[in-house]
């Protein structure tokens, strides 16, 4: 069983509560949720968080603006962030690579998928 | 009046014209009367003419004024009555909202419908181990999870509802969206000139500093698969889709030997694009810096 902290960022509280079940099932068992990127930056904030998945469409901050917070702080920037949404655009993409995002994933996605992408982040678990 | 003025009835006013009338100077006498006083008020009627203000009587030139400045306003009225309508039909008519809003309706009864089969495969496929779990007579569980099995199945029905409802807002905007064609039609907006430019078709305003790149789920077709926005992570050129020869190319490295292609209308979809070419170490490494 992985030893991450993992934050779960989404205004939907329905996809929330399907990606906590979901990593449950492949064994992550310490898991928060924010509704929103400045809620997830206070949590994150706090410390202890070992990976970030993270929705983009969020108000008042989106999950792009998250993760360029997340990158410029010094004590953050390290945390692997996958960003799963349905922004499938190219222009997408290459915006959130050039950010630093880890990984990205695009709804709709399978248990399969997002266990894939933790490990290719945060290794084979 | 003068003051001691002698007034005559009516009778003895007859019996007087009787009298001159009976004699040859009596007559010559009413008539050279009459003509005296026909001439007096004829002087008098254009004295009176000439003293009236002109305005007092509306003349054919200021009709035809009022009405001139009345059909100058209808004109007017017409004419910005045309040029809202035309707003309400973007010049790009790829771009109109009534039709993006309908087939993202439509998206929506499809997934949803798809989910819902999905839902009840599982739940299906779930009640055939309930069979298998009492005959091994573990009979309350296997109650128990066909009860759970069970809630699901009616959970889904829900995509009845919601498809229905948002059938007939489809219906509903699609009948707007003829009402519109029609005036536009009807007004002729091809051809207005000089009525000014269209009203801005703007939306909600979105201050977020990327909301150009909030775009929301794509059409089918219309935006990346999982497997090509892992190539993209995976610093390989994808060929960009039909739908976004707007957007910014997947050129994503400088330096890189490989440019990318943009795809033109009716290129072939992805599933048959040719075989992406990896980038090399430095074009990817730039996507780091």
């Amino acid at each position: 069983m992985p030893a991450v902290r993992v934050l779960v960022v989404d205004d939907y509280a329905t996809m929330r509560r399907i990606i906590r079940n979901l990593l449950t099932q492949i064994g992550f068992s310490d898991i928060e949720e924010a509704a929103d990127g400045s809620e997830a930056l206070t949590k994150l904030r706090a410390g202890g968080f070992g990976l970030v998945i993270s929705d983009w469409n969020m108000e008042p901050m989106t999950g792009l603006q998250l993760l360029k917070e997340v990158r410029a702080d010094a004590r953050l920037k390290t945390v692997p962030f996958i960003m799963v949404t349905a922004e499938s655009k190219t222009e997408n993409v290459v915006a959130a690579k050039e950010a630093g995002v880890n990984n990205y994933i695009v709804k709709p996605f399978n248990a399969d998928t997002l266990k894939k992408k933790i490990e290719s982040v945060i290794g084979q678990f | 009046m003068e003051p001691n003025r002698v007034m005559l009835s009516d009778s003895e006013y007859l019996d007087m014209e009787e009298e001159l009338l009976s004699t040859p100077k009596g007559r010559a006498f009413l008539r050279e009367h009459a003509n005296r006083n026909r001439v007096i008020a004829l002087d008098k009627a254009r004295e009176i003419l000439h003293e009236m203000p002109r305005v007092a009587v509306p003349n054919s030139d200021t009709r035809l004024e009022v009405v001139r400045v009345e059909l100058q306003d209808m004109a007017a009225s017409i004419a910005e009555a045309r040029r809202q309508i035309n707003a309400l039909q973007p010049q790009d008519t790829g771009n109109n909202r009534i039709l993006a809003a309908t087939e993202e309706l439509d998206a929506i009864v499809f997934a949803t419908e798809r989910a819902t089969s999905d839902i009840l495969n599982a739940a299906e496929r779930i009640q055939t181990y309930t069979g298998k779990i009492r005959e091994a007579s573990l009979v309350d569980v296997a109650n128990d999870i066909e009860n759970l099995t069970t809630e699901i199945l009616i959970a889904c029905s829900f995509q009845d509802i919601t498809g229905q409802r948002t059938t007939k807002v489809v219906n509903v905007l699609r009948y707007i969206e003829q009402r519109v064609n029609a005036m536009v039609a009807i007004w002729g907006t091809e051809q207005i000139h000089g009525a000014g430019d269209p009203l801005p078709m703007t939306g909600p305003s979105d201050k977020r500093p990327d909301a150009h790149l909030l775009h929301g789920p794509q059409l089918p077709g219309q935006g990346h698969a999982q497997d090509d926005i892992d190539r993209l992570m995976g610093g390989f050129n994808v060929p960009v889709l039909s739908a976004e020869t707007g957007s910014a190319p997947a050129d994503i490295g400088a330096g890189s030997h490989v440019e990318v292609k943009t795809a033109k209308t009716g290129d072939a979809p992805l599933a048959t694009a040719a075989q992406p070419v990896p980038l090399d170490q430095g074009a990817i490494d730039s996507l780091f810096d």
